[in-house]
């Protein structure tokens, strides 16, 4: 896990700071808080659409700055007070976010969303998935032994938890539902492997497990490391901004 | 709890519409022109009016232009469209019915006679 980012030292070394180096740090402080906001976009929004949002934003909290210093504050404190006004970072992220994902003006962009998203979780579920059915096509028939068959039931069982919080760390938003998706395109290609595997049931027993348990599972630890991202993003900034 | 930020949200789109219904603005003038208006009496996050107008934008309802002026930092200036207005209109006159019917539950108004 990242540590939080320091903000900008904006403590004051010398007792009188010269112009340049105050317009410095309010640059630095601007550019840090901007940084806050567009991050969350990154991997959702195309480049294009958060520099757009950032040059937005920018400009309207220098024509704030502008207001307050016109109404005697310093540099420094029209700095926070315009940044104060506007909102916290992660807060308008999620906004812009839910805004973007409400499918409001387009009806592709949640499609291409939710195609990428679909297509990241297919990465992070389809080789454990394989790996698993490999394992039950290769050894369930056969006495293996308590060891290994430990080995492979640990295995069922945590892979979907991995592939589950790998999903919700690299999906921001909706990863359940990519995760869903994903896990009945697998049960539909492992109901078609079963009915090859008959008369053994073996792979009609794992077609169940996977029902059952991984893609609960796994939807569930998606949505759950989803939402500890998310509050991992808001504590470092708070943190870092703690005063 | 009554909270009146929810009330605000709701009809944040009424408001933006309203105000560049009157003539193009960027979205601090947006804030400034709200501001005005109502004696800064409506409290929200600056910042808020940014996801609003890019919905409102999405929908077709107004239309972000970048715009350089000399000296100046580029602002993005929003236009309402016919599509805008036509949405203006329609919220408005929900709004009116909203509220002289909630003026008529308090007590502000005589009952509505039924039709």
């Amino acid at each position: 896990m990242r540590s939080p980012r320091r903000p900008p030292d904006l403590s004051c070394t010398d007792s009188v700071l010269n112009e340049e180096e105050t317009t410095c740090r309010q640059r630095a402080r601007i550019e840090d808080y901007l940084d806050h906001l567009c991050a969350p976009l990154v991997g959702s929004l195309p480049y294009a659409r958060r520099q757009e949002i950032r040059r937005e934003a920018e400009a309207h909290l220098y024509a704030s700055i502008e207001e307050h210093r016109e109404m005697g504050l310093s540099v420094e404190r029209a700095t926070e007070a315009a940044l104060q006004a506007y909102g916290a970072p992660y807060r308008l992220a999620q906004a812009i976010l839910d805004t973007w994902y409400s499918g409001a003006g387009s009806r592709t962009r949640p499609a291409l969303y939710s195609r990428t998203a679909t297509l990241r979780a297919f990465a992070c579920f389809s080789i454990p998935t394989a790996i698993s059915a490999l394992l039950v096509e290769s050894y369930a028939p056969t006495d293996i032994g308590l060891e290994r068959s430990l080995w492979m039931g640990l295995w069922l069982l945590v892979s979907p938890l991995l592939a589950g919080a790998l999903t919700g760390r690299m999906v921001p938003v909706r990863s359940a539902q990519a995760v869903a998706n994903v896990m009945l395109l697998l049960l539909l290609h492992g109901t078609v492997a079963a009915f090859l595997m008959l008369p053994r049931r073996d792979g009609f027993y794992f077609v169940l497990f996977q029902l059952l348990y991984s893609l609960p599972v796994g939807a569930l630890t998606a949505f759950l490391t989803q939402v500890i991202c998310r509050h991992l993003r808001r504590t470092a900034f708070r943190t870092a901004y703690a005063r | 709890m009554y909270d009146e930020r929810e009330l605000i949200r709701g009809n944040t789109p009424l408001i933006v519409l309203a105000v560049l219904r009157d003539g193009p603005q960027h979205g601090y003038a947006v804030l400034q022109e709200i501001n005005r208006r109502t004696g800064a009496s409506l409290t929200f996050k600056q910042g808020t009016l940014y996801p609003m107008l890019y919905a409102l934008e999405d929908d077709g309802l107004i239309v972000g232009q970048w715009e350089h002026a000399e000296g100046e930092r580029p602002r993005k200036v929003y236009r309402i469209t016919p599509a805008g207005v036509a949405e203006l209109e329609k919220r408005l006159k929900a709004w009116e019915t909203f509220t002289s019917a909630m003026q008529r539950v308090i007590g502000g108004l005589p009952d509505a006679q039924p039709s």
